[in-house]
This record gives structure tokens, sequence and C-alpha cells, in this order.
């Protein structure tokens, strides 16, 4: 069971900061977050909502029944208010977390709210039934807060990216020249892998892709069919995409890997792929405290010009990496954050192979250090690109 | 062209014919029948903006996604993060498509529920005499009543939900008194399954065994393995183009006891007093609470504070909701996942649920690829498998 929580983070944040005497959430980011818990079902299940309150001194989650034991056994060791299944789910846990709060905390004082994920009809019903407090906006500060991981966070992320990484390349370890494959296999063969290593098993985007030729000119192949593989073989001599996010302890991998469906790779796939590492090696001289993620993205930009590759610049460059697969700050053209000791983000470099514009990528996690980046997780040396067997 | 009735039908209604701003993926793909890569789980959002007075949309998208929307005859625009972030360049889409939306003047109907304090202030401010209508009532109204061509997806949906765990099974059966099959790969095995018969994709994933089962969600964080001799329960949901099952089912690995026996049959006996009392423009209080007195008669544990069921379609839960203090009534089109929660002898939670469709005179099970009623028994012993 997940025991780890980051509310002493909260709580400290609000210790260290007078301008709000408790925080108010409400989204399930910031809940897998606060409570160490990441149920992925909360954002699609309206039949559910769950909320949480954090002063100082005390601590509430108001979830449902059928929740409580979950939280529990998660470690959730303060005050839970439970709810019984109703039609109106959202509307009675603020009334419950607005009883607490009225009960806790004394009148004129600031609630922190984070604005950006809060759903406004909570934000009316709170504002409607607890007048007398005053709604203040923390959600850079809070996303801040999540953004430097600490040591049980950046352990997390490390095995996460480890799991991962480790998986497709026992995946692609099973991929020949001379064995038919459908993406449909590969995709599984990823899923296994990574979990087979240690990686906790998750619905929704806990997923792997495995595309080539047409079906890698877009990140989505196939819709209404998401991350399951078709049953179409790969040809041989192709490149294909490989990508999986995985799940640890709560905590996201997002990796991304490419190879040659041929024990011999071709001329022009050797010079693009050696391009696309360079690239990786030469951003990661850029990646350090106090350099601004729009910055390096620049930077990114204008080597990849010098190496002729067809860099997807639309995507970005990276981003952080948390509790969501996908987090702030992001390596873009309009993201100012300054990076910091203890961020952990992906450098996401997708280019379009010159024959076909096929997007083939490479993801790698890092961690900041003090003066510079550590890759986390890699399994081997990809600046090589992986061919397949002859056989097996 | 059927989408985009959907879409006449609640905007270009007579009179009230109004420009429309939708964020809701659940929404959005039941007014386009576009199916959008884990919506709710993304940093991405997405969003519909049209006039009601001639039907015309626009779908606003990630330049990630560019290529998913492949049948529908709308207006596509994608967005990139380098404009702003994921939330700031969705905003500034939204905003630059809403200008270039005829019906727009100063009011605007959204789906008030999905916007959050940011974005709605973000359109106030660039818009001080905006007049906001919430259509979230109105779509989910509509919703509730399934098409032909919707229940057809959900029939699919649920068979498939089935047939995913009959061949989980069938790789754990075999193996139940070796140390062969890990809970993880168990759930894997689910997953697989549901995508070989032809999910679109798979979302909750959850597997709980033995007394564990007595908390809902049990995330699996290590290589524990299928143990004989107790009850596994596993929950999950699929897709199929948009439309969604919620699976619920509890097996038992190995042979049952008597009182685990009793325990599931228990529960099916309550499931089977409750179907009989489903049927169109029944009350779903009356519903609940004669099931749960029922439930205190028989002397079962029933788990009534944890709700008995929901609606199904194009989000895994949604309206109605089966809960005691719902006034509305049952009527024929909608289609219900419909569960019951009771105890097990080491208090673990069983519960097998089915998709129905209400009738004027009853319902048609639509997950009837196997029938539940008697335990499902993980059994055999085979050298290798």
């Amino acid at each position: 069971m997940w025991n780890q929580n980051n509310y002493s983070k909260i709580k400290s944040y609000l210790k260290k900061n007078s301008e709000v005497d408790g925080i108010i959430i409400a989204d399930p980011a910031f809940l897998a977050y606060a409570t160490g818990l990441n149920l992925q079902s909360l954002s699609s299940n309206q039949s559910q909502c769950v909320l949480a309150f954090f002063s100082a001194l005390e601590s509430c989650l108001v979830c449902p029944k059928s929740l409580v034991s979950t939280y529990v056994n998660a470690g959730w060791g303060d005050s839970v208010l439970a709810y019984s299944d109703c039609v109106a789910p959202q509307e009675t846990a603020v009334n419950y977390l607005v009883n607490f709060i009225k009960n806790h905390l004394k009148k004129n004082s600031a609630i922190g709210v984070i604005e950006e994920a809060l759903p406004q009809v909570v934000a009316d019903q709170l504002n409607r039934l607890l007048p007398e407090y005053q709604m203040i906006d923390v959600s850079e500060k809070l996303m801040k807060l999540r953004q430097i991981k600490s040591t049980f966070e950046k352990e997390n992320l490390i095995w996460a990216a480890m799991y991962t990484d480790h998986g497709i390349a026992g995946a692609i370890h099973h991929v020949a020249r001379s064995v038919g494959k459908t993406e449909k296999f590969l995709t599984e063969d990823i899923r296994v892998h990574v979990l087979e290593r240690g990686a906790h098993i998750s619905g929704y985007r806990a997923v792997a892709q495995a595309v080539s030729g047409d079906n890698a000119r877009v990140m989505w192949p196939n819709a209404p069919f998401f991350a399951v593989g078709r049953e179409s073989n790969f040809q041989e001599g192709k490149l294909i995409r490989l990508e999986m996010c995985g799940m640890y302890n709560g905590y996201w991998s997002n990796d991304s890997r490419m190879l040659v469906k041929s024990n011999v790779i071709s001329d022009d796939q050797e010079a693009f792929a050696s391009s696309l590492a360079k690239l990786r090696t030469t951003a990661l001289t850029k990646i350090k405290p106090g350099v601004r993620a729009n910055e390096i993205f620049e930077f990114i930009r204008a080597e990849g010009l010098k190496l002729n590759l067809n860099l997807c610049v639309e995507f970005g460059f990276g981003h952080g990496i948390g509790v969501e697969p996908v987090e702030a700050p992001f390596i873009c053209a309009s993201d100012e954050t300054v990076l910091e000791e203890n961020m952990v983000i992906v450098l996401w470099l997708s280019a379009r192979y010159p024959s076909n514009e096929e997007i083939m990528a490479s993801k790698d996690t890092l961690l900041i250090t003090e003066t510079g980046s550590r890759v986390l997780g890699w399994y081997e040396n990809w600046d090589h690109t992986y061919t397949a067997a002859f056989t097996f | 062209m059927k989408s985009k009735n959907k879409i006449e039908q609640i905007f270009s209604n007579g009179a009230n014919k109004r420009a429309f701003l939708i964020k809701s993926p659940a929404f959005i793909t039941y007014l386009t029948g576009v199916s959008f890569p884990y919506p709710y789980q993304s940093p991405f959002l997405i969003a519909l903006v049209g006039n009601g007075s001639d039907g015309q949309s626009t779908l606003i998208i990630p330049v990630e996604w560019d290529g998913i929307v492949n049948e529908w005859n709308g207006k596509v625009l994608t967005y990139s993060v380098n404009d702003g972030g994921p939330g700031g360049a969705y905003l500034k889409k939204v905003i630059e498509t809403l200008e270039s939306c005829s019906d727009f003047k100063q009011s605007l109907s959204l789906d008030y529920e999905s916007w959050t304090v940011r974005e709605i202030k973000a359109l106030q401010q660039k818009y001080p005499k905006l007049k906001i209508t919430n259509c979230s009532d109105e779509i989910n109204l509509a919703r509730m009543i399934k098409n032909e061509k919707e229940i057809e997806n959900l029939r699919q949906a649920a068979i498939i939900a089935d047939r995913g765990l009959i061949g989980a099974f069938n790789h754990v059966e075999g193996t139940v008194t070796t140390v062969c099959y890990t809970l993880s790969e168990f759930l894997e095995r689910v997953r697989v399954h549901a995508i070989e018969f032809g999910a679109n994709w798979v979302g909750d994933l959850n597997l709980s065994q033995g007394k564990d089962g007595s908390a809902w969600y049990t995330p699996i964080t290590d290589f524990s393995v299928v143990e004989e001799g107790n009850m596994i329960r596993i929950n999950y949901s699929l897709s199929v183009n948009g439309y969604w099952c919620v699976s619920n089912r509890t097996v038992f690995a190995g042979n049952p006891g008597k009182e685990d026996l009793a325990a599931y049959q228990a529960n099916q006996k309550l499931v089977k007093y409750a179907e009989s009392l489903l049927k169109a423009d029944v009350k779903i209080s009356t519903f609940c609470s004669k099931v749960q007195q029922q439930a205190e008669k028989e002397e079962i544990q029933l788990l009534a504070d944890f709700g008995m069921g929901h609606g199904v379609g194009t989000s895994e839960y949604e309206m109605p909701f089966l809960t005691i203090d719902n006034s509305e009534t049952l009527k024929e089109g909608m289609v219900i996942s419909m569960g019951l929660k009771t105890l097990g002898k080491m208090n673990e939670i069983i519960i097998s649920s089915d998709i129905y469709l209400i009738k004027s005179d009853g319902y048609e099970k639509l997950s009837d690829f196997v029938n539940w009623d008697d335990i499902y028994l993980i059994n055999g012993v085979r050298f290798t498998h």
C-alpha cells in the first residue's frame, strides 16, 4: 500500500507563508500529490467528489464512504469525513468541507485555493457558504511546490523511469528482422515488460505505443483506438517509435525510444538517429539550474536547425513529470520558469524522419542537479540506435 | 450528420438559438461522435465552439492530437503549448474562435461545471458584459436517453468487458495452485483481452484479493500472486466508439467454502430482486429503498451507502445515479450499470454489476455474454500453462 504523503510539505508551506491560513484542494492531481493516492478515475467519475483541506494544525479529507478504506490504507491518518453516495456529490462534499472549516478555522481567515484547477461551481458554493473567509489564489505557489521534488518523490520517479526504460528494452529484445510482429503485440509486450520489472499497474494513460510508417506520422494513430495497437505488421527495415507512460507509487514515467526493424541500419536512418542523439547531448549541456525553460527551447530549436533536423517544434521539447505524466514546467516558447535543483523534467526531442515524415522521438527523464542535470533510468546507451536481432 | 443533429437539437431549438462553448470531453463526444485519447487524464483541454443558428461548430484540440478527428464534418483547430502553456494556449484559441462565431455577442451557453475559476475569469476579463447560461442540464437530460446506435455501442462495450475478463481467467485457470500469475499480470491480462476483443481503450483497472477487498480501490504495489481460497474482485472500464462499460465482477480462486458460496448467492438473490423492480417510470429513490428493505429482511449485509449504480454512455459514470436521494424516475432508453455491494466472510466487497437497457415493461440486459448468477471459479491444475 502507498503509505507516503506529501502533506508535511504542504503544512510546512503553510507555516512559512502567512498569507493563507489553510488550503483547499479539489483537483485529482493535487489530491494525488497531497494524499499519496493517485486515483486517476476521480477525473472522470462524476459520482465521486474528493476534497481536502489543510491548515498548519488540522487536515481533513472529504470523500464518499466507498473510498474511506482506500484512503486509510494509503496512510491518510487525519480526519476523514465520509458521505453516502448521492445525487449531488460535489455539492454534498463542499457542504461537509465548509462545516469542517467553520469549526476549525476562525472567521476572517484567508484560505488558499488553486484557481487554475478549482471548478467555478465549487468556488461559487464556497463563496456563498463562507462569506466571512477570504479566498486567495495560490495556484502558482502550489505548482512551484510540486515542481521541486522531495527525496521520496525523486526515488519514485527514478524507479518509474528505470523500470520503463528497462521494460522497453526488454520488449524490443523480442523483435527480430525475420519474425513478424504486430503493433498490438509489441504494445502489449512493452506494457508487460515494464510491469515485470516492477512498475505498478494502472489504467487509463499508463499505456504504450509502438508505431511505424504512416501510423508514425501522428502522435495518436488509429483513432478511436488509442494506444492499444492494431493488427498491422511492422515492415522490415522501418523505424519504429516506442512509447510508454508507466507508474510507480503514484509517480509517472514518460519514455520514448526508437528502433530499426532490421539488423542493419540504413545510412539515412543512421544520419537521422545520430543527429537526434547529438541534439540530446547538446541539449543536456544547457539544462541546469538558473536557465529559463523558454531559453532551453530556443537553444534546442537553433541546434536542431544546425543538425538539419525537422523538429516537431509545436510539441515543445519537454515538460515536468510527477503525479502527472505531463506537468509544468514546459520546455516551450512561452514558459519563463527558471529551472531549479530537484526539478524532474522529461526532455522530449521529436523530429520527422525525412522520407515519410514519421515522427520519431527520444524522451529522457532528467533530474536537475546543483550544477546541471542527471539522466534517470537509461537502461542502455540509446545514443546507438537499437537494431533488431536477425532472428531468434 | 447524426452527431450534428444532436448539436442542432440542443442549440438550434426554435427561438433559443445561441452560441455555445463546451469543454466536457463526455459532452463533446456525445455531440460530435469524436472520441479523444484519455481526455480526462490529459493535461490538454478540448472545446467545442459553435453557432446555434446554423449548427456550425469548431473543435479545438491540442496539436499533439492532430489526426484523431476523422468522421466529423465540423472545423478542427489546434493549439500549441508554445502559445502560453497548455492552459493559456487553449484559452487563447477558445477566445479567437469565439470572435469568429457569428451568434456570439455577449451571451454564451456553456457547461458551467466543467470550467475552472481561472478560465471563467479569463472569459469575463475579455468580455466584461458576458452573460453565461449553463447548458449542462440540457445536455445531461438528452444524454440519458440513448438512441439505437448508442445502445449498440454500449452493448458491444458490455460484451467485450466480460470477454476481456473471461479471456484473462482462462490464462489463470490451471495455475492457481502454483505461483504463476502475479495480480499485476492478471490485471494486465484483463486489459490485453479487452483490447483483443475490440476495446478502443481501457480506463480504470483494479483488482482486490481476499480480505484486501474490504477496500474498494486496492492499488497493487508488489508481486503478490493469485492465491487459492480467495474471492477476487476486478473493477475496470473500457470504451468502444466513445461509449463506456464499467465492469465489476467477483470470482473465486480455487474451491469456495460454504460461507463464500452463501455470500455470493445472497448477493445474487438481492440482485434478482433489484432486477424485478427495474423498469421505466419507477422512481429511483423508491427502487433504492425497496432494495435496502429487502436486504434488511433477508439479513444481507448491503453497502447501501455505496450506491447501487449509475448511467453509462460517453462517460463511465453519468446520470442517472441510483442513489436513495434521487427523486428522478427511470425512463425508457436509459442505459445503466447496476450492481449491489454486499460483504463476504472476510468483509470483502462482493459485486457483479450488469448493464441494463431500461424498457417500458422491464429491462434488457446488454451484458449477456456470460451468466454470473453462480460464482465463477478460477480453478484447475496443470504442470505447465
